[in-house]
């Protein structure tokens, strides 16, 4: 009876786990790697998967993630510390039902701000369990940002003007 | 019918008000004192004995393409973020025009345009938010690098209400105008947050604005004359804790002719629901004087942010 009573409590703590977040469960690091021409970010991304898509799919997904809700750090030399699109830290939660869809892997839209690199080749790394890549995007943040004016998610400088 | 058109004007009238936004304060690109004094962009002129140096934009502009391209990308930029800025070389060459105009402008009768001197003063490029920008090449062995400011300053408070700085990465095959470009670029974001932080506090808090009080000097009374027992200091500082958003404001000098009032917080609409600026919440102090206590005083306006409060007669 205890172990079924535990059972249940851990698998009401995990489904509500599972609610607070858009499913990044995976271990990856985002570095700054410059901009653009035209001010989008380049970030190197570090990440694993099963399979070398998967890896790839993680790492944009992380890169877009990272850019709307932690920012980028500019410890890396020449690089600015750049601050998440999304400042307000209950924002995800507030949202989670559209950051969700917006991150959901078959119909979600985060693919379309971020880009490979022309001509750049990722590092493939066979690692126990799958493979680790090591690849270098470019987010598209100004996209981004007015996305997420748009949704009402963030204010933009002339909101209330 | 009269109702029902009473009714209609009403019902359109709240609806305005309902919609109505706050003012928009005005930004304007400058390159700062520094970059103007380091670039010989200067104006120096003899002032009681001692001699005084102040920023020449006009020959900047006219002959620093560098400056041209930095002020035009910023313009750009927070275009695309909605926020389109007032271009000081446009400002300058209407400030020529108007004055130009001014000169040579007559009525049928003969007559010519009055102005005052307050009109003469406030005929220069004036924003509600300058953005300030610094830039120098600097040289690490062969290569070049560039650092960067850019600061934003209201200039009714003086106080920087958003910044953003950092070194460029050096390099030996990038030209100047790259580098420049990047380091506009790098930093934009980070000065567009803190912009935008200053403009969530502004809509939080109340604008904050200052006031100046003096007293003419054919005036009866100053700010030590009692009525009903209180000086008009106090009065007008009751009146001030009364009504600035959570009494927030801080008197910073006064004496018997002069007063200066800032940090005051007021509130971004009127009671009646218009957006309000510190010439509106002033020209209510006067209200409130005139009609309590019979006192005359004239507002004079000088922005967003700041206002002139003269006692004793218009």
């Amino acid at each position: 009876m205890k172990i079924r009573l535990f059972l249940l409590f851990m698998s009401v703590a995990m489904a509500t786990m599972a609610q607070k977040t858009v499913g990044i469960d995976w271990s990856y690091s985002v570095k700054c790697a410059g901009v653009t021409p035209n001010g989008d970010y380049m970030v190197e991304v570090e990440c694993v998967g099963r399979k070398v898509d998967v890896a790839m799919d993680h790492a944009k997904e992380s890169a877009v993630y990272d850019v709307l809700f932690k920012g980028i750090n500019g410890s890396v030399a020449g690089c600015t510390t750049q601050r998440a699109i999304v400042s307000d830290p209950s924002a995800l939660e507030a949202h989670l039902d559209y950051f969700k869809k917006f991150f959901d892997k078959k119909k979600g839209s985060y693919s379309m701000y971020v880009l490979d690199i022309n001509g750049s080749q990722p590092q493939i790394t066979k690692v126990s369990g799958g493979y680790s890549i090591n690849v270098t995007l470019i987010v598209l943040k100004d996209k981004l940002r007015m996305l997420m004016e748009k949704e009402q998610i963030v204010r933009g400088l002339s909101s209330g003007f | 019918m009269k109702r029902l058109t009473f009714f209609t004007l009403s019902l359109m009238l709240s609806l305005q008000l309902l919609n109505a936004q706050a003012k928009k304060p005005s930004i304007m690109v400058v390159p700062s004192d520094l970059w103007c004094n380091q670039n010989g962009y200067v104006l120096t002129f003899e002032n009681y004995g001692g001699s005084t140096t102040i920023p020449d934009y006009k020959k900047a502009l006219q002959t620093n393409d560098q400056l041209v391209y930095v002020i035009a990308k910023l313009g750009s930029l927070m275009a695309d973020r909605g926020f389109p800025l007032n271009t000081l070389e446009s400002a300058l060459a209407r400030i020529e025009e108007t004055t130009a105009r001014n000169l040579v402008m007559t009525s049928k009768s003969g007559a010519s345009i009055k102005e005052n001197p307050i009109d003469l003063l406030n005929r220069q490029a004036r924003a509600d938010i300058l953005m300030k920008v610094t830039w120098s090449v600097k040289k690490n062995g062969p290569k070049n690098y560039v650092t960067y400011v850019l600061q934003a300053v209201d200039p009714y408070t003086g106080k920087q209400v958003a910044g953003a700085e950092g070194v460029g990465v050096p390099s030996m095959s990038a030209s100047i105008d790259v580098l420049i470009e990047e380091a506009v670029l790098t930093n934009m974001d980070n000065f567009c947050a803190r912009l935008q932080s200053h403009f969530d506090d502004l809509f939080a808090n109340g604008r904050e604005v200052a006031m100046d009080i003096q007293v003419w000097d054919d005036a009866t009374l100053d700010l030590e004359t009692e009525f009903g027992g209180k000086e008009l200091a106090e009065i007008i500082d009751d009146w001030i804790a009364e009504n600035t958003v959570e009494h927030r404001y801080s008197k910073a000098e006064g004496s018997e002719t002069y007063a200066r009032y800032d940090q005051m917080r007021i509130a971004l609409y009127t009671p009646q629901g218009k957006p309000q600026d510190a010439e509106s919440f002033v020209r209510q102090l006067r209200t409130y004087l005139r009609k309590t206590f019979e006192i005359e005083c004239k507002v004079v306006p000088d922005g967003l942010g700041h206002c002139y409060l003269m006692i004793g007669g218009k």
